[in-house]
């Protein structure tokens, strides 16, 4: 078991460690610099700033200040706003983090209750119709759900408010952001259950009289739903790269919608601080869900 | 059979009695041996497959988009760049037009006698058939998925089947870089890769590259530097177990060698299941592909994509929201067929996967 830890865990900051490399790497290769823009300053002025920003060095040795910089949670700064990237990372970090745990939770009830509902009437039609749902769902890209539900919901019927920074409505980003992970919590929980059911142990459940609700919930249940704690690294994965379409179609200014900022406004810094952010998030989490996964049913053989 | 009357030794023996049974006929015999015909497992699988209704629905949804993108481009008169003109004058009535509509100019043409090819989608607000548009971005999202699943076919068999072939501490060091990349967040790497080919790369001039689009290019380098992973995974896991099988080691004992024991026995035994994984690939590319779009990195303009056109018509699409529609329902069309086609296949050909 701690030999398996350390080894995911060696893997994890292994992981992390190309994500920042190849980050950095990667906007370093794109021709011309930060200070060569529309405006450009003259040649004095961008000496000054290029032993400012340390960009004067060679690359290795900027790669390991950056990497310094990052231990101490320092991102940079913005190239095109000149504002902290931490401070924007930290402020519109807590709005996702708002919608996606809305999203998570909302995807996890939904799921679980639909999935087991599939299960129990397998092959007739509460199943066909909710496994059916499901496979439209996950067809349709995510931005065009969500514009499709703020223009009916938002623009035509006015049922809710659209989103304002005052005012947030939470109703529709979260439904847009957890319909997908839904649909495939859906079918993990069904096939999953599906496969409990035909287990010994519930035989048993029955022949001693247990009610079916019973055998369900408190037998086929619980050891249906350990299979899913493996999709929560991808799902949390999905949650956060699926807000960066939503926080865009909405106009929320969270973490998603700065990074597709950056990436309109060529901001290089915001871009990579953002990716690093984000892609730590889902390394750690996919890290931890295996972890639990493992110490949750110990048949698991690694 | 009157040798076999034993009495029972025992009451409640389960033993047979012969006595209840006859032997077969002659002519029996032979009815029987005839009546189960020599299949081959594809052909098996391929009876299975058009048993299944959604799979063969999603078939024929297919081949039905297949036949709509070739038709079109030889019955639509219009091009997907083409802005609408009238006698060689540029057309600006025919703007964001309503399906089956005609703009004025049009209208007093065709009194003039002349005859319109009916904008069956309408048009955009740069006055072009939007029917020839969608066909296009179907076309160009189609060829994307197809690529993209034809590189991450290729690269993910060749890495899974060294990894599976060579063993030891080879298949060790390839495995691990496997698992690295696998657990890379693939969306912000894949736009990240984008950015960075899309302007490393020259967006003008007369190469491939450019001909193609950076973009439309970053996105196959990205699929594939990051999406074989899993069909390598796939690939080894398969060959692993086929090199398990009681066949293999019988051909071993034979002395068959190497190279004929992958040719004959490890390749057609895993060609179906790698098949059926790159028909699942494809939907997936048309979506990183539409999510690029969303992003801006997509094709270039003017060359449409399905997301592309889907999300450049977010904008209007309290207007026109036919022009979201009609894009989102091609998209949503050919990935649920693709989709349905890959479960059916994939339920043909391994009935033992099915739950």
């Amino acid at each position: 078991m701690l030999s398996y830890c350390l080894k995911r865990i060696g893997l994890a900051l292994l992981t992390l460690f190309c994500v920042i490399a190849i980050t950095f790497f990667a906007m370093n290769a794109i021709p011309g610099g930060p200070f060569d823009a529309e405006k450009a300053p003259s040649p004095e002025i961008k000496q000054v700033l290029m032993e400012r920003y340390n960009l004067d060095k060679p690359l290795p040795e900027q790669f390991i200040a950056y990497l310094g910089n990052l231990l101490k949670g320092d991102f940079g700064i913005s190239i095109k706003t000149g504002r902290s990237i931490t401070e924007t990372i930290l402020t519109s970090f807590r709005i996702s983090l708002n919608i996606g745990i809305y999203a998570i939770i909302v995807a996890l009830v939904f799921g679980l209750i639909l999935g087991c509902t599939a299960a129990a009437f397998a092959n007739r039609w509460p199943d066909r119709v909710i496994i059916s749902l499901t496979s439209i769902i996950v067809s349709v890209p995510s931005f065009v759900i969500a514009s499709i539900l703020m223009l009916v919901f938002c623009l035509k019927l006015r049922w809710v408010s659209v989103w304002s920074a005052t005012d947030p409505n939470y109703v529709l980003p979260v439904i847009s952001l957890a319909v997908f992970p839904m649909a495939n919590i859906i079918r993990y929980t069904k096939s999953s259950m599906l496969d409990v059911m035909g287990q010994n142990y519930i035989r048993t459940a029955r022949a001693k009289g247990l009610a079916e609700w019973k055998v369900i919930f408190k037998h086929a249940f619980r050891n249906a739903s350990i299979p899913i704690i493996t999709y929560i690294g991808p799902m949390i994965a999905g949650v956060l790269t699926g807000s960066v379409v939503i926080e865009t179609v909405f106009t929320i200014g969270g973490l998603g919608f700065q990074f597709v900022n950056g990436i309109t406004n060529r901001d290089y810094t915001l871009i990579m601080g953002t990716t690093i952010f984000l892609a730590a998030i889902i390394i750690l989490i996919t890290l931890l869900s295996d972890l639990l996964y493992k110490a949750v049913d110990p048949r698991i053989k690694l | 059979m009157e040798n076999n009357n034993y009495p029972k030794k025992n009451l409640i023996s389960t033993q047979v009695d012969l006595s209840k049974y006859r032997r077969l006929t002659l002519e029996e015999k032979q009815n029987k041996e005839t009546e189960s015909e020599h299949s081959t497992y594809f052909g098996d699988a391929m009876k299975r497959f058009r048993k299944n209704p959604l799979g063969m629905t999603a078939f024929f949804i297919l081949i039905f988009v297949l036949l709509l993108i070739t038709v079109s481009s030889f019955a639509c008169p219009y091009k997907y760049d083409e802005i609408l003109t009238i006698n060689g004058v540029r057309d600006i009535t025919a703007k964001n037009l309503t399906p089956f509509t005609y703009s004025e100019r049009e209208l007093e043409a065709m009194k003039e006698g002349a005859k319109v090819f009916p904008h069956i989608f309408g048009t955009d607000e740069l006055c072009r058939d939007y029917f020839s548009r969608v066909m296009q971005g179907t076309r160009i999202s189609l060829f994307v998925g197809l690529f993209a699943s034809i590189i991450v076919l290729f690269i993910g068999s060749i890495y899974g089947s060294i990894s599976g072939l060579a063993g030891g501490r080879v298949d060790m060091i390839m495995m691990r870089v496997v698992d690295i990349i696998y657990a890379l967040p693939d969306m912000l790497i894949v736009i990240l890769l984008s950015i960075i080919i899309g302007s490393v790369f020259p967006r003008n001039g007369n190469g491939i590259i450019a001909r193609m689009g950076a973009n439309m290019f970053s996105l196959f380098v990205v699929f594939a530097l990051l999406y074989w992973v899993s069909m390598a995974r796939l690939v080894r896991g398969q060959i692993l177990t086929i090199r398990e099988q009681d066949y293999i080691k019988a051909a071993k004992m034979i002395r068959t060698p190497e190279s004929r024991m992958i040719g004959k026995y490890i390749i057609p035994n895993c060609i179906s299941i790698i098949l059926i994984s790159a028909t699942m690939q494809i939907p997936a590319a048309i979506f990183t592909e539409s999510y690029l779009s969303f992003v801006g990195l997509g094709v270039q303009v003017p060359m449409p994509s399905l997301g592309a056109l889907a999300n450049s018509a977010r904008s209007s699409m309290q207007l026109y929201p036919y022009k979201l529609i009609f894009p989102a329902f091609m998209i949503a069309l050919i990935v649920f067929s693709f989709n349905l086609l890959g479960d059916a296949l994939r339920d043909a050909f391994d009935p033992k996967q099915k739950q």
